[in-house]
């Protein structure tokens, strides 16, 4: 074989230069083919057949040499839920060049997208990347191909790298309630049960060494000293202030949903389950941690499936943020670890913790009530969903709801047994945290 | 520009469908055994565009309307001349995207454009073939025929050879 056909074979499939097609071998080899037999077996309509496909490809054959490039976004970043993210492909190809064909999603859409066919010459096209729910998820892989005119010769396909973008859950405010005063800390807008400089009124009492003289009230004293004949100033005692700590302790272990039948199936395209346990949890989560962290209390993460994953106490705005970043990789897998581990140190003693779970096993009912029986607060939001339905192609899908439900009742009351409350996530839980709170004062 | 939806990529196989079930009905009309080979080819052009479907439907059916009809001029010969045409196009574009894709009309405007010029040649060399002799040829004519069809030939491999594939 002589070296350029050697060369030619030896380029055969290389994507990253300009190629020919089988449409191109088709119509080169088929329609020279069919005009040669045409005049050697003298028929005219075996010509005509061939020519077109000739012409075609004469038409159509360019000199197509500069590399085209698809310019994407290097990254997408992090957003919040429902917000959306405009991205721009810049295209640049050789004039000759005639069609380009794209992946990206239109805008309003989700996922990363279908192939579109556009003129090459297009320049730039923009898109507005959409996202229904919260967490890491592929956003986009721009992969792209040229092609010359008819489709004969093209550049590529080259496969793009895929950009994840993560979305953090939606912060939902509710009216928090009080919490469990630490005994460290005297600030905050929690009534502690020491004295201190707050504005409330804790006890009127006789002066000792050390008061501040503006404490004393004279209308008491004079009263005091009416009835008794000596002089005894008396100081006014007011509460000091105090924050609290929350520890938001997430099971991660589990994630399900309304159909038992689909408990043990993935869903594709992404982590978490919609509307099932895991995705309530974390917005639970996120809208208690972002009230009580509003009003200056410490909040705190505890992934029950993965310790290591979790977050220390914190105050402030830059803790939400880290909550709901750790909250998001808290759900990239399910079912990490059998057992659930909540370690003494990550509750702090006067804390209170909410457990976030769906109470399908024993082994998180053990590890709640070892909580509260090292002294600490614990409220249990039972998170399995209100409405189950059986398995539909299981015989005995109905049974295993029975069976599921009433060992769901047996742990829920022995959480109860052990005095933690138990409440659903939905509108009454603020009036819940209130009314614990108030309970806890009497 | 902002990415719009465009229409389904199924467009382009449904036409390349199209195409081939009007020729193999043309061809069975006119008592052609192999029609149904070709529709078979077409189909498989239709499901598979970058498979060599494509080119058989289109050589098979130039052979099969060889054999059958005696001039390019006949009326058969002319329609199925763009439908065979729009087979090979409609599979070439059709080819480089998946069955999935959106196809954005602005995109085939150019192809259009060159098919209406192509039909129009293909209609000229059939008038042109239409006035030549069908008896003997002239020797010299019979050598020019041959010469031209050693540099189609050659003009094709340098088509073919000038890029990989």
């Amino acid at each position: 074989m002589s070296l350029p056909t050697i060369k030619w074979a030896s380029k055969r499939g290389d994507e990253r230069q300009w190629r020919n097609t089988d449409a191109m071998f088709r119509a080169v080899v088929g329609g020279a083919g069919l005009v040669v037999a045409g005049v050697l077996a003298h028929s005219l309509v075996l010509v005509v057949f061939g020519v077109p496909l000739l012409v075609s490809a004469a038409l159509a054959t360019r000199k197509l040499d500069r590399e085209p490039t698809v310019s994407v976004p290097q990254s997408v970043g992090t957003v919040g839920s429902g917000q959306g993210v405009e991205v721009k492909f810049d295209i640049e190809a050789d004039p000759d060049a005639e069609l380009v064909a794209l992946r990206a999603p239109r805008p309003g859409t989700l996922g990363v997208g279908r192939v579109h066919l556009m003129p090459a010459k297009i320049g730039e096209v923009r898109t507005e990347l959409r996202h229904a729910g919260w967490g890491d998820s592929v956003a986009l892989r721009p992969d792209y191909l040229f092609a010359g005119p008819d489709g004969l010769q093209v550049h590529g396909p080259h496969l793009s790298v895929e950009l994840w973008r993560r979305v953090l859950p939606p912060v939902s405010l509710l009216p928090a309630g009080p919490l469990s005063p630490r005994p460290s800390g005297l600030v905050g807008v929690h009534r502690s049960p020491r004295p201190g400089d707050s504005t409330e009124l804790r006890d009127i009492r006789p002066f000792h060494s050390g008061d501040q003289l503006k404490r004393i009230d004279w209308r008491v004293s004079l009263r005091a000293s009416a009835a008794t004949g000596v002089l005894t100033p008396h100081v006014r005692e007011y509460h000091a202030d105090a924050d609290a700590t929350l520890i938001l302790a997430i099971d991660t272990r589990v994630d399900v949903g309304p159909n038992i039948g689909e408990w043990s199936l993935a869903v594709l395209g992404t982590a978490v389950r919609p509307d099932g346990s895991l995705d309530t949890a974390v917005r639970a989560a996120t809208a208690l941690g972002a009230s009580y962290l509003r009003q200056g209390d410490r909040v705190g993460l505890v992934d029950l499936g993965r310790p290591h994953l979790s977050l220390q106490p914190g105050s402030g705005t830059r803790q939400l943020l880290r909550l709901r970043h750790q909250l998001v990789t808290c759900s990239r897998a399910v079912g990490y670890a059998s057992k659930p581990i909540l370690r003494p140190q990550q509750a702090p003693s006067g804390a209170l913790v909410i457990v976030f779970s769906p109470f399908l096993d024993d082994a998180v009912i053990d590890l709640t009530a070892t909580v509260v029986r090292r002294g600490t607060r614990v409220l249990a939001m039972d998170l399995l969903p209100e409405r189950l339905v059986p398995a539909a192609r299981e015989p005995y899908g109905r049974a295993v709801l029975e069976v599921l439900r009433a060992e769901h009742a047996v742990r829920l009351e022995t959480l109860r047994q052990h005095g933690i409350p138990v409440m659903r996530w939905g509108g009454q839980v603020p009036g819940m945290l209130r009314s614990l709170a108030r309970g806890r004062r009497r | 520009m902002t990415l719009s939806e465009g229409v389904p990529a199924w467009v382009l196989r449904g036409t390349v469908l199209l195409a081939t079930a009007v020729i193999t009905l043309l061809l069975l009309a006119n008592g052609v055994a192999l029609a149904g080979l070709i529709g078979l080819f077409g189909l498989v052009a239709s499901l598979v565009p970058a498979s060599p479907a494509a080119g058989l439907t289109v050589i098979t059916t130039a052979v099969c309307a060889a054999i059958r009809f005696d001039s390019p001029l006949d009326i058969t010969v002319l329609v199925l001349l763009p439908l065979v045409h729009l087979v090979h196009i409609g599979s070439a574009l059709a080819a480089v995207i998946p069955g999935t894709a959106r196809v954005h009309p602005s995109a085939l405007r150019p192809a259009a454009i060159r098919f209406a010029v192509v039909q129009t040649t293909a209609f000229a060399a059939a008038a042109i073939a239409a006035i030549a002799p069908k008896s003997v040829l002239p020797t010299g004519l019979e050598i020019a025929g041959l010469l031209a069809a050693a540099g189609v030939v050659v003009v094709a491999a340098r088509l073919i050879l000038n890029r990989p594939q």
